[in-house]
């Protein structure tokens, strides 16, 4: 079995009145990359920090790379967990030079000739080679963001925790710097934990996604997993589109206004539709009505009724040119039970 | 594709602040350092109330004689420094007056004058040598009469005061949100009823500060009334101490002045109510309002007339009598021993203060501390105390308690603690605050401990927050005077102290030197403040 490099079991932590943690577990193997993926408030930086050592857990243990760093009686100050750490707002330091801020962790007083070669091994990793005399604000924030991530990896720490990484950055280049960050950190051989409310973030970033609620995670999954096979509706609408109808399931079955799907619940159920795995065409006596659509360009979602009066939407491509009034038949690929 | 909640910036700004309990030794510290800012105070208070009979300490009516006094100029100060101030902001900063930037600076530069110095202007202005009079004597007019009382002192207190008044209602001015006046202007108001409705409510705030400010100034001076000899607490209060063996009256005239600016602050506080201005957050200035002709002038001509009466005026009279002096062979330079002993002490006072402010600006800024937020408001309060009183509760406790002090640069040291240390807090504060706790964070998982990061990281990005709160304090403590008249040790005389004695013996030709020895040397933070507060 591979070493977990951070194991985290039954987290509390309450500020005044808020529970920002309730029992929150997490496990993130060596070389692995897992997101904390929730909606705001739900405690994702807490646990990030009580990970990192600037909180103390009410309750529950931390250990990290195998060493016990939180639990009843103990608490490994920051600066002795081997956790980096890569701030929100990346704070590097602003009085100290590029290289500076990335021999900061090195060592303890002086810098030694190995500690410059490893400034400039990161510095190389991270595609910034040759910015070591400049000051943080003279660099854009991709590469503020950079040198942030080389200062957490300078010195090996056992995990990487990052602090909703992308959020400072313009949306336009959101998508490319998660690209190099996902590349420089499998180069790097690290094991990182993410921490987002950006469901996109998290799929396209991560090996495995937790997905927190309330101060507890609530499902840990592959991002195809997750999407396909969410644990319960929350989870589901919280990861993406989609639309839920009522049904009552039987002998394995249920049966609905678009077709009858396999089922191991039984009695009252919620069947759910991904809106691009519902699949509309033109058709004269189609069982569907159009009711609406919203038109993008690169695809369109169309809201439909069906017979039973229930409205699902379908996310199409540019063409047809779908039309309010319009009847048209429905295919579905796909589809969900939960038990209601 | 959904993109339904990555519009959200961060949870971090949802989530409630997140303060931790403050460590155990940094409540300690401060709250050693605290206590003994209360303890003479209230040693003088217990001494007041219990110290001694109460019947036939003053003469009769003598009390009800200074609190009118007292009262009186209070009021014309606060009312005539508000009125230039109010005019001279508002002219510089909402107009189109030609020359408004260079004009606002002037009309702050009063702030390097010690209200001493004012008065030692005053006089030398006056009588038979005095500078004006000699200058009218050609037109047939008699010799001015050399100035004493209410209107003496007031004159004196208002032109130095109104600069606290410009220095605070400039940055409300500017920050008026146009769209306001706008919206008002849309239905239907005038120009005078959006002054009175819109305008007015939004520098309130400021106006009230600046209000508080010159009270308790004004309450509090010492320098100009006992030089031009009107009667008020502080002045009656140094008589008192220095003329008799009994130190009762001094100490009850002096816990009543302190219970009197406890009650303006109370008062401020109090009325201060709970209405904030919404919105306000400028995104563009508001467009200044165009002066007609004949205004043009009248606002050139009054502004020309403050700076000559506020600054020119003044200096030109000290320099004058230095000269004066000078050509007759007077000996007017032995004030160098004065000037390094005030440069001398000055400095400790900020280093001291500094190093007392970096610890409880930590405390009330990164942790959550009742501690912390009790020695903030200790700490402002005794700020707004008259020295003299301040003086004499510390030379009391000195004097019953810790007698191997008295008269000590220790004591006068923990006095100027007592007097100037929110003026060091303040900007230490505002400098932390700008340090995000990231940065400290940041240090801790990269391996350091917490001493090793306030010293990496902290304290060089707050350096020039320290630097600028430990000038304030040097300028400040080399211009006080009455609390330094009290503590400072036997022949231990400072510019201020010479100044003053000098001038209420009638030298005027050393007081002169001195007092520009003493302007000169504040000018340099004093530059510094002001580019930071009028141009920012």
């Amino acid at each position: 079995m591979t070493e977990l490099a951070i194991e985290a079991q039954g987290l509390s932590k309450t500020f005044g009145e808020v529970a920002a943690l309730a029992g929150f577990d997490i496990a993130v193997e060596e070389g692995q990359t897992l997101t904390l993926l929730g909606p705001s408030g739900c405690g994702k930086t807490t646990a990030l920090r009580v990970i990192a050592g600037f909180e103390r857990p009410d309750a529950g243990a931390v250990s990290v790379g195998g060493v016990p760093v939180a639990g009843p009686g103990l608490h490994v100050p920051p600066e002795r967990r081997r956790v980096g750490m890569v701030f929100q707002d990346y704070a590097l330091f602003p009085h100290m030079t590029v290289a500076a801020n990335v021999s900061y962790g090195l060592v303890k007083g002086n810098r030694d000739r190995k500690d410059l070669t490893r400034v400039g091994e990161v510095l190389e990793l991270v595609g910034l080679s040759g910015t070591e005399k400049r000051l943080p604000h003279e660099l854009s924030g991709g590469q503020q963001q950079r040198v942030a991530l080389a200062r957490a990896l300078a010195p090996r720490p056992a995990v990487i925790l990052l602090d909703e990484p992308f959020s400072n950055l313009d949306a336009s280049l959101r998508q490319r710097v998660r690209r190099e960050l996902k590349e420089i950190l499998q180069e790097a051989r690290a094991t990182a934990l993410f921490v987002t409310h950006d469901q996109e973030e998290a799929l396209s970033l991560s090996d495995l996604v937790a997905v927190m609620r309330e101060g507890r995670v609530v499902q840990v999954a592959t991002p195809p997993e997750l999407y396909r096979a969410p644990s319960d509706p929350w989870v589901a609408g919280f990861l993406g589109d989609a639309d839920f109808v009522s049904a009552t399931a039987g002998n394995g079955q249920v049966e609905t206004a678009v077709g009858t799907f396999a089922t191991h619940h039984d009695g009252e159920v919620l069947v759910m539709f991904r809106p691009e795995r519902v699949l509309v065409t033109p058709q004269q006596d189609g069982e569907a009505l159009v009711v609406s659509r919203e038109y993008f360009g690169h695809d369109q979602l169309v809201t439909i009724v069906l017979a039973d009066g229930s409205r699902i939407r379908s996310r199409l491509g540019p063409a047809p040119d779908l039309k309010p009034g319009e009847r048209v038949a429905v295919k579905i690929e796909e589809a969900l039970t939960f038990s209601a | 594709m959904t993109t339904a909640t990555s519009q959200v910036p961060s949870s971090a700004l949802l989530v409630p602040e997140r303060k931790h309990r403050a460590p155990a030794g940094l409540v300690a510290f401060t709250t050693l350092m605290v206590l003994p800012l209360v303890f003479p105070l209230a040693y003088l208070l217990w001494n007041a109330a219990f110290g001694g009979p109460w019947v036939g300490v003053l003469p009769g009516g003598r009390l009800a004689e200074l609190g009118q006094n007292t009262l009186l100029l209070v009021v014309t100060v606060v009312g005539g420094s508000t009125a230039v101030g109010l005019t001279t902001a508002w002219l510089t900063s909402r107009t189109n007056v030609a020359g408004r930037r260079l004009w606002s600076t002037l009309a702050a530069l009063p702030l390097v004058i010690p209200s001493y110095v004012g008065a030692l202007a005053l006089l030398g202005a006056t009588g038979r040598d005095g500078m004006v009079s000699e200058l009218i004597a050609p037109l047939g007019l008699g010799p001015i009469p050399i100035p004493r009382g209410i209107w003496a002192a007031a004159l004196a207190l208002i032109l130095f005061t109104y600069p606290y008044v410009h220095l605070t209602l400039v940055p409300a001015f500017r920050s008026l949100d146009p769209s306001l006046d706008e919206i008002a202007r849309g239905l239907g108001a005038g120009r005078r009823r959006r002054f009175r409705t819109v305008t007015l409510p939004q520098i309130a705030p400021a106006l009230r500060n600046a209000g508080l400010l010159v009270a308790l100034y004004t309450m509090a001076d010492f320098g100009a009334v006992s030089l031009l000899r009107y009667d008020t607490f502080t002045r009656a209060i140094f008589l008192q101490y220095a003329g008799r063996l009994d130190r009762r009256p001094a100490t009850v005239l002096a816990a009543i002045l302190m219970v009197m600016a406890l009650a303006v602050l109370w008062a401020e506080r109090k009325s201060r109510g709970k209405m904030e201005i919404v919105g306000g957050r400028t995104v563009r200035p508001q467009p200044l309002l165009v002066l007609g002709r004949g205004a043009k002038i009248g606002a050139q001509l009054f502004l020309g007339a403050i700076c000559l009466f506020s600054m020119v005026l003044p200096l030109a009279i000290l320099v004058r009598w230095w000269i004066r002096g000078t050509l007759a062979g007077r000996e007017t330079v032995a004030v160098w021993s004065e000037l390094g002993r005030s440069l001398t002490v000055s400095a400790m006072a900020a280093l001291l203060i500094v190093l007392v402010a970096l610890p409880l600006a930590f405390l009330t800024v990164r942790y959550r501390s009742r501690v912390g937020q009790a020695a903030e408001t200790v700490a402002w309060t005794v700020y707004a105390l008259p020295h003299i009183t301040v003086g004499l509760a510390v030379l009391l406790t000195g004097v019953s308690l810790l007698l191997p002090l008295y008269q000590s640069l220790p004591l006068l040291l923990f006095a100027y603690l007592m007097m100037f240390l929110p003026q060091a807090l303040g900007p230490a504060q505002v400098a932390l605050r700008k340090v995000s706790p990231s940065l400290e964070e940041a240090s801790r998982s990269l391996g350091r401990p917490p001493i090793t990061t306030v010293f990496r990281v902290t304290l060089p990005l707050i350096a020039k927050g320290l630097l600028a709160g430990g000038g304030l304090v040097f300028l400040t403590a080399m211009k006080e005077l009455p609390a330094t008249l009290l503590l400072r040790p036997t022949e231990f005389e400072t510019l201020a102290v010479r100044i003053w004695s000098t001038t209420s013996e009638g030298f005027y030709t050393r007081a002169s030197f001195a007092a520009l020895v003493l302007i000169a040397v504040s000018a340099v933070p004093l530059h510094l403040l002001i580019t930071r507060d009028l141009h920012d």
